[in-house]
């Protein structure tokens, strides 16, 4: 279709396009927390498109006003840019409620006449962005009942995409049954599966940090780097009544499998030869099978820690232990903290660990990745005594945005004596304005087309089939790898500790 | 320009001292004064990410700049000065003056923190006024340079070419078409690198976005060879804006303008489009009390889309008619404010080589327009 002349370099993006976007079980929390404030800021940013339109679908009966007054008093307490009743009251004439079952064919008919009206109304087919917000058990059969009613085929020059939730299964089996309902329903090019780190701006600078820069990329290798350690730290348990689902997932799955691998292939691929969608992803999932896999439990246990907290404390307060938390089974098995040291059979990193740790109730909420350079070799300077020789350049996600670099430097005076100093990059204090939220910027690369920021069905299933060996040596060997504990409020277990020493290395101060 | 005068007035005086310009420092001590003040302060992260220079010559617009500069920096860490040229004092002197922006967090406290040098530069001399800029840049960073009022001698080859991004609001400037004139040849001399910013044109961006959005309406899209008439209103001063609106519709579309009129400050042009014998007619009318840009209507054949804006509204009113289908909204509408200009400016960055696209077809609707303006009036 002929390009808008209009849009030229106004935004360096692809531009979004009218559609109206289905969010299935649209009164639940990520809908009123997350998705309607998302869509809400691209409004008042002037980015969505004219034209697009909500339809929430969920069970429970309710008017329209009803559920606009519940989404505008979520989007009062939440929307980044505050609330704006004029431009709420423009918004919000576009959302619609419609009450129906998932399981129920009907009403998805009712649904297709909606839409159908909507298109009268538009006077052509209008685009269609289903959004599956429900729990994964829903899945199934939202998707195949969208196929039964035709929803899932476009209309002339229209397009219909998918845009499906984490978890993305709980193993490689689901997964594959998961993508291959999603894959009966919609093409992978129209499918969106959501991890929302890959929508935060530091994510996405890891990579313009490596290839925008001529003095990171000649030195990201096996020969200038010792090892990488990615650190995703919650000072939280299992409030809210989270434990019920946590439970069932633990924290390799809940955060490894999707996000912490995310990152990893982004510090640790090879630069993609062009910046679209699969040029990206190509590269990503490229990491994610030169994992080195490990076929036994012995291999599991000395690779990685699992553990949970027993009771401690937590920011000045009494924390309770994993298994006596609200909705947590008392011999539970689920891992609230995960040390794993992941190795990538490449060339460009061969002989160089990337530990990566995942804990709640530790000491600090914080997400960050460190690259641990190579110790200059021991001469001049560098037989002198100091503490910590390393140059470490630290990408961290959350909170406090920013990139930091650790060299040596000379401390000021006659004798000649070295100390560690740090640059530091902070994104809030450079440029001012916060960053756009994860979500607003994902819901605009769905409706545009862009799948770059999305994980692609070969990715998920390669990082399950990682993941698999290991729940399999936890949770279905007969001798199964110990479960470590820490104190909530500390750093985790000293087992995890022991993971680096082994290797004459620690864990960053974070 | 004023008549030489040996010094400041009692009145200029009094307008100096209501602008709380930091402490009064030597010139040669700047350094040496920012070092002890941050010695001073513990609390403070001194950040800066371009060096923020302001050049003016009206002692009156002081005040307000001291504004701009607190405002900018909230959102632009940067090294600040504040360049007051009184070319009318025989005198040739500067004084200078220290201070310090800071960004506060919910807690009060100060996180980051902007160095700010003001200038009062007495006299006519160009190589003091470029010698206090280049020996106060935070070296590595970009220089942004904001020129406000007319091009004039002052505006030189070694100054512009140390300058990054050069902002300038033509509607500020009696003779827009002279302040083009000076502006073109300096973006087209051999040593020159920066990216300019005319602040008329940034008044457009919101009218801009707003049409484009329209036009992702693929049915629209189609329409867009079938335009035939364009209409705006401008408030009287900022006639630039409009026709920079214009000049872009035109580069856009692929029209060439064939000619153009000016009767009593409106302006009425013909396009030819690229299918030879079909045109385009534009009006733009000056109205007193307007937003800058006030209205964009653009229509043809079964379609027309309208952009509107109220005096002193927060939002574009867009609607657009496509055969019985009826579309509107608001869209939030950027502040005329010139901070929010010259912030929103520096938060989008960017080559602006859409705007070195639209130059030729704004200059031909410039030149035309002055031209025909003696016969018009
Ligand atoms: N919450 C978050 O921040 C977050 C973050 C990342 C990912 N996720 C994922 O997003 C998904 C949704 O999470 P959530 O927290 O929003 O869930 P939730 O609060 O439990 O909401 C569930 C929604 O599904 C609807 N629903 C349930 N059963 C239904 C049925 N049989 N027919 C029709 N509607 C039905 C509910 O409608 P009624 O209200 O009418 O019953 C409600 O709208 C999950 O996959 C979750 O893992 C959530």
């Amino acid at each position: 279709m002929e390009t808008n002349p209009f849009r030229e370099d106004l935004v360096s993006r692809l531009s979004p396009q009218p559609c109206t976007i289905v969010i299935f079980g649209a009164t639940g929390d990520l809908t009123h927390r997350k998705l309607v404030p998302a869509l809400y800021n691209i409004a008042a940013d002037g980015d969505l498109p004219p034209g697009v339109r909500v339809v929430g679908f969920a069970r429970r009966d309710k008017s329209d006003e009803v559920f606009r007054a519940e989404l505008e008093n979520a989007n009062r307490k939440l929307s980044r840019q505050g609330h704006h009743d004029e431009l709420w009251a423009n918004f919000s004439r576009s959302i619609r409620y419609h009450r129906s079952e998932f399981q129920d064919l009907e009403g998805y008919h009712s649904l297709a006449k909606l839409l159908k009206d909507f298109d009268a109304q538009n006077g052509g087919t209008c685009n269609r962005l289903f959004y599956l917000a429900s729990a994964p058990e829903f899945f199934d059969d939202i998707l195949l009942h969208l196929k039964e009613s035709a929803l899932n085929e476009a209309a002339g020059d229209g397009w219909s995409r998918v845009v499906v939730e984490k978890p993305f299964g709980t193993d490689l089996p689901t997964a594959q049954h998961l993508n291959s309902v999603v894959n009966l329903t919609f093409e992978e090019s129209d499918t969106y599966r959501i991890d929302h780190y890959l929508g935060k701006e530091t994510a996405q600078n890891i990579m313009v940090l490596r290839f925008a820069n001529a003095i990171f990329e000649p030195l990201w290798n096996n020969r200038h780097i010792d090892h990488v350690q990615i650190t995703c730290a919650e000072n939280l348990g299992m409030t809210g009544g989270r434990g019920g689902y946590y439970d069932k997932s633990g924290a390799l799955r809940d955060m490894v499998q999707n996000h912490l691998l995310q990152l990893l292939s982004l510090v640790a691929m090879e630069q993609p030869t062009d910046l679209s969608a699969d040029g990206v992803r190509d590269e990503k999932v490229k990491v994610l099978r030169s994992l080195r896999r490990w076929s036994d439990p012995a291999e599991v246990a000395s690779n990685v820690v699992r553990a949970q907290y027993t009771a401690g404390a937590v920011d000045g307060q009494r924390a309770a232990a994993y298994r006596e938390e609200d909705r947590v089974n008392p011999e539970s098995m689920t891992e609230s903290y995960v040390a794993l040291r992941i190795l990538i059979d490449n060339w460009r990193w061969s002989g160089v660990p990337f530990y990566v740790r995942m804990g709640k109730q530790l000491p600090k909420k914080a997400t960050e990745i460190s690259v641990h350079f190579k110790e200059p070799p021991p001469v001049l300077f560098n037989v002198m005594p100091v503490t910590a020789r390393k140059n470490v350049l630290v990408i961290r996600i959350q909170p406090e945005e920013g990139i930091s670099l650790r060299m040596l430097s000379k401390i000021p005076g006659p004798a000649l004596r070295m100390e560690p100093v740090k640059m530091d990059f902070h994104y809030k204090t450079s440029f001012g304005k916060a960053s756009p939220e994860a979500y607003e910027r994902l819901l605009l690369d769905a409706m545009a087309g862009d799948a770059t920021l999305f994980a692609r069905r070969d990715e998920v299933e390669t990082a399950w089939k990682f993941i698999d060996d290991i729940e399999h040596a936890w949770h279905q060997s007969d001798e199964p790898p110990p479960m470590a504990e820490y104190p909530a409020g500390s750093w985790g277990p000293k087992e995890a500790d022991d993971l680096l020493q082994q290797d004459n290395r620690v864990w960053r101060r974070i | 320009m004023p008549p030489d005068v040996e010094t400041l007035n009692s009145q200029e005086l009094e307008q100096l001292r209501a602008c709380h310009l930091g402490k009064e420092v030597a010139v040669a001590d700047i350094g040496r004064e920012f070092s002890q003040l941050w010695d001073q302060d513990e609390t403070a992260t001194r950040a800066s990410l371009i060096n923020f220079a302001i050049y003016n010559e009206q002692l009156g617009a002081l005040l307000e700049n001291t504004r701009l500069i607190q405002e900018i920096t909230l959102e632009h860490a940067c090294r600040a000065l504040l360049i007051m040229s009184l070319p009318g004092k025989k005198a040739h002197r500067v004084r200078a003056w220290i201070t310090a922006h800071c960004q506060l967090d919910a807690a009060g406290k100060k996180v980051a923190c902007s160095e700010q040098v003001a200038f009062l530069v007495e006299g006519t001399d160009s190589d003091l006024i470029r010698n206090i800029v280049f020996a106060h840049l935070d070296s590595d960073l970009p220089l942004v340079l904001w020129w406000q009022g007319a091009l004039n001698a002052r505006f030189e080859e070694r100054l512009y070419s140390s300058v990054d991004r050069l902002i300038v609001d033509s509607a500020s400037w009696e003779d827009p078409q002279a302040g083009y004139n000076t502006l073109v040849s300096a973006l087209e001399n051999d040593r020159s690198r920066f990216i300019v910013h005319d602040l008329a044109w940034t008044r457009s961006y919101q009218f801009r976005i707003a049409l484009a959005s329209c036009f992702d309406d693929p049915a629209l899209r189609s329409r867009l060879s079938a335009v035939d008439s364009v209409a705006m209103e401008t408030a009287a001063g900022h006639e630039t804006a409009a026709l920079l609106l214009l000049g872009w519709l035109a580069a856009q579309s692929g029209w060439s303008l064939k000619e153009t009129h000016l009767v009593s400050g409106t302006h009425t042009c013909t396009f030819e489009k690229e299918d030879p014998g079909t045109q385009v007619r534009a009006q733009i009318t000056a109205v007193k009390l307007a937003a800058p840009l006030q209205f964009l209507k653009i229509s043809g054949g079964d379609f027309s889309v309208a952009i509107k804006r109220e005096l002193d509204c927060d939002f574009l009113q867009v609607a657009y008619a496509l055969q019985d289908r009826k579309e509107s909204r608001i869209l939030p509408a950027a502040g005329t404010d010139l901070v929010d200009l010259v912030s929103g400016q520096l938060m989008r960055g960017g080559n602006n080589q859409l705007f070195f696209k639209i130059l030729p077809s704004f200059r031909a609707l410039l030149q035309s327009s002055d031209q025909v303006s003696g016969i018009g009036d």
